[in-house]
């Protein structure tokens, strides 16, 4: 009981989260492009309910920003004016599935005021926006990454450990040489000789990729272990008496007993990946302005100045954490399981 | 014996190959070094050409492999272009502070792991352990790049530890405890955040082993015979459990020195 | 019955233990009593399964943390050892009684030299001089016959052979001179021939220091070469018990008679 609770917790956590950044454009009051070039730094908005006449209102409301004087990036809010928080308005345009537009928000205020829940960087978009959008690129990066490298990664462990001698050798010593290749630098190469304004979705297939096709050696070590284990158990040389072709035998005997090891890879892969991707973006490497990933909402923090001053900058990266408890608490829970049998 | 020179024939042969394959990534980049000087109007294009055949780059992959490869065999490990000097003595001013890095490291992150790992091995279950491992996950789903930040954060707001290079300047006036403080105090951050960073992997591995060989056999037979715990956890599990940590000393040596690898990136973007 | 109490070394009365699995209980030793006279050898007979090798564990207080003892007493010359504390505890085992483990080739650790484990058995027991101690061990190896003690000593188990383990293992158990030791199949995991080598030291050793014997073994062959009374041991509970060659020669219970029917032919030419 307590087996299935520890696996459940951590994938109802992570259901929710991709679950909120896959509905992105309902959730998140504005565009991730959207600029207001009037507000950078705006802090997080605060919702009233009282006003300054010390009225209660029914419906929370926000206010205006006024720069401080002789102060950049410092706001004082504007208390003439009452801008209530509305619900299922309309506002910036979105896609779902394919080229369905759509213009219906979860909630907004009305111009000119802004609602920014986790404040707005230096162009003025919303934080909140962005990250919903860019969580769609850093947790999905790492999902697909883990996921081309796990199938990579099975398919040459399961040919490896199946067919052995030299077809097991050269398959080895090359996950040997993956594994021992400076990456960091690789990626850096890979990414030099691509121009450097290419589309977001083109960068992050890219990215997908190269992270995904690096990653091969460990899952595949694993695999060919267990493949060449269980190919000598005594079922399978039964199976094999009886005529079983060779993808018989690894479909329905070999393969399915790699399926905890594969499970508990991809729990350990995928934060690692959307580490990768985060790194990346961070170090302008990755999915490029505008969209938004994780890692480069991150990088405005190598400025000294919005390190400093503006907190809320860091959420990207905090955000992070939630996820990468889920996944380890999940591999964790796996693991355990996997040793009980 | 045969199976450690089997081991260092294996490791020769994977050195070349990582050679190999790290030259062909980077002769995929598009242009080389003398791409950027074409569009320098002083410079005709004969010249570039004539620049080009001098350093060897007009010829192809292979020939120029071989030409490092030489140079390497003379421990010169290549020409930078940049600096106009073989590229050894700048590896290894370079390869000198990532040791300065990584050494301390690693050394922390096992003496605080160790005991660590150990203790909540021999408490399993109990609430000690269970407190070190809940601690151990959270450091572990913190990402390092946000501890650098933070870390970075903290001491920009106190002001006590300088943020960016390795000395300060007029460094070579200090005296050499003056120079010892100076670099402790400049390798403060990274040593802490690379150590924390790999931290919580070790502990788990700690751990892990030292539950193994807790329930071994010969350690049963150890506590039949009446020897007391500590001696047991210590002078009989510990030395069995590191045995297989060995290996995965060396595997972390190498992460920490990948990690360090964005160390100069840190330094280039911190600087402005 | 006071007056045998006294005399024996080790007195167990009604010793009941049972595990916890999945939530349900099982009862695997139920209600056994015997009880050991110093310098006596007793065979406790049995298939695996029984409960042997539990109560070897239950009087050394090593039962796994799913089991427990649910009545019963364990008196080693007159005093209770069930509730001792850890550290009394600590004080008994290797230096009263001690325990000879069914496969040297596990119960050995590792990465310590051979001798450097007997020295770790004097050293708990005793505050002696790193010298001293040495010095003991090498005794104690040479006592179990092993030929070349100055090599043993300061090898790993892995470069050592079966029966020179088990000699290390048993040269472990005898270095602090216990009264009783328990010898849990001490010969089961060896070639016939080593294992005859390995009784016959036991046998030997068993008369030289006047040790008492709790010779725990599947195999009647065994016991009949060693052991002056017998427990037959089933399912928990003792069925029969008495002297060696009554109980081998005329059993009573069905169990013992099936059990002795099993063993190959050689044995029924013996004595």
């Amino acid at each position: 009981m307590i087996k299935t609770r520890t696996i459940s917790l951590p994938l109802l956590l992570l259901g929710f989260i991709h679950l909120m950044v896959l509905s992105a454009g309902f959730l998140a009051p504005y565009d991730y492009a959207s600029q207001n070039r009037a507000m950078p730094f705006a802090p997080p908005t605060t919702i009233h309910f009282i006003d300054s006449h010390g009225e209660w209102h029914f419906r929370p409301f926000v206010y205006g920003l006024l720069d401080q004087p002789g102060n950049f990036g410092f706001y004082n809010e504007d208390r003439k004016h009452v801008y209530p928080v509305r619900f299922f308005v309309n506002g910036d345009e979105y896609k779902v599935i394919g080229n369905v537009n759509l213009h219906l928000h979860l909630f907004g205020v009305t111009e000119p005021a802004r609602i920014f829940l986790i404040g707005a960087d230096g162009y003025g978009r919303d934080q909140f926006s962005r990250l919903l959008f860019g969580g769609q690129i850093s947790l999905f990066a790492g999902l697909l990454a883990a996921s081309l490298s796990l199938v990579v990664g099975l398919g040459f462990g399961a040919v490896a450990g199946f067919y052995g001698k030299w077809t097991d050798e050269t398959i080895m010593r090359l996950a040997e040489l993956f594994l021992a290749l400076p990456w960091l630098y690789l990626l850096f190469a890979v990414r030099a000789f691509l121009p450097l304004h290419i589309s977001p979705t083109a960068a992050f297939m890219l990215l997908v990729l190269v992270i995904g096709l690096v990653g091969w050696a460990r899952p595949a070590r694993l695999v060919r272990g267990i493949v060449l284990s269980a190919k000598e158990r005594n079922y399978v040389l039964a199976g094999r008496n009886f005529g079983a072709s060779d993808l018989y035998l690894l479909r329905c005997h070999i393969l399915p007993q790699t399926v905890g090891v594969v499970l508990t890879q991809a729990a350990l892969l995928i934060p690692q990946y959307i580490m990768a991707e985060v790194t990346l973006s961070f170090l302008g490497l990755g999915v490029g302005e505008p969209a938004p990933s994780w890692g480069n909402m991150l990088a405005s923090l190598q400025q000294y100045h919005v390190l400093i001053s503006y907190w809320w900058m860091f959420i990207p990266g905090v955000a992070l954490i939630p996820v990468f408890l889920s996944y380890f608490l999940l591999a964790n829970a796996l693991q355990k399981r996997l040793k009980l049998g | 014996m045969s199976f450690f020179l089997r081991r260092i024939v294996h490791g020769a042969f994977l050195l070349v190959g990582v050679s190999i394959l790290s030259f062909a990534m980077i002769e995929l980049a598009p242009g080389d070094f003398f791409a950027e000087m074409r569009l320098n109007p002083q410079l005709s294009a004969e010249t570039l050409a004539g620049l080009r055949q001098q350093y060897g780059l007009d010829q192809p992959l292979p020939v120029r492999y071989l030409h490092w490869a030489k140079s390497v065999a003379r421990g010169e490990f290549g020409f930078s272009f940049a600096y106009n000097t073989p590229v050894a003595p700048l590896l290894w001013s370079r390869a000198r502070n990532t040791l300065l890095l990584t050494a301390p490291a690693v050394l922390f992150a096992w003496l605080i792991a160790v005991p660590i790992g150990v203790g909540s091995a021999a408490r399993q279950g109990k609430w000690d352990d269970r407190i070190a491992s809940g601690g151990i996950t959270a450091l572990l789903a913190i990402p390092e790049l946000l501890l650098a930040l933070g870390f970075l954060l903290i001491s920009l707001r106190t002001g006590y530890l300088p943020t960016g290079g390795m000395i300060s300047v007029g460094f070579s006036e200090l005296s050499w405890w003056g120079k010892f403080k100076d670099v402790t105090a400049h390798l403060a951050i990274p040593v802490t955040v690379l150590t924390l960073g790999s931290l919580p992997i070790l502990v788990r591995h700690v751990r892990a082993t030292m539950l193994e060989v807790l329930q071994s056999p010969f350690i049963n037979a150890a506590r039949a015979h009446g020897i007391s715990p500590r001696r047991l956890l210590f002078r009989h599990a510990l030395p069995a459990a590191l045995n297989p940590l060995i290996w995965w000393k060396s595997s972390l040596v190498g992460r920490a020195w990948d990690r360090c690898c964005l160390r100069p990136f840190w330094g280039a973007t911190f600087t402005w | 019955m006071i007056q045998k109490e006294i005399e024996s070394l080790l007195a167990v009365q009604d010793l009941s233990v049972s595990f916890t699995s999945n939530g349900r209980q099982t009862r695997i030793v139920n209600s056994i009593s015997f009880s050991i006279t110093p310098g006596e050898v007793v065979g406790l007979l049995g298939e695996s399964g029984s409960g042997k090798t539990s109560i070897a564990l239950a009087i050394l207080g090593l039962l796994p943390s799913n089991a427990q003892i649910e009545s019963g007493s364990i008196r080693l010359r007159g005093r209770e050892l069930l509730g001792l504390g850890e550290r009394e505890l600590q004080k008994v085992r290797g230096k009263e009684i001690s325990l000879v483990f069914q496969e040297p080739g596990i119960a050995l650790n590792p990465v310590l030299h051979a001798g450097q484990q007997v020295v770790e058995v004097l050293r708990a027991h005793n505050s002696w001089s790193r010298k001293r101690c040495r010095e003991e061990a090498e005794s104690v190896l040479d006592q179990v016959r092993l030929s070349d003690v100055a090599r043993v000593y300061s090898a790993y188990p892995h470069e050592l052979s079966g029966g020179q383990r088990q000699r290390v293992a048993i040269a472990q158990a005898l270095v602090c001179k216990p009264g009783l030791v328990i010898a849990d199949e001490p010969t089961a995991s060896l070639d016939t021939t080593i294992q005859a080598d390995i009784l016959a030291l036991l046998k030997d050793l068993q008369q030289r220091l006047s040790l008492a014997f709790l010779l725990i073994s599947h195999n009647p062959a065994i016991l009949q070469k060693m052991a002056q009374r017998i427990l037959v041991l089933h399912a928990g509970r003792i069925v029969e018990q008495g002297n060696a060659s009554q109980v081998l020669r005329e059993p009573q219970h069905p169990y013992t008679r099936h059990l002795l029917a099993c063993v190959p032919q050689p044995l029924s030419e013996a004595h």
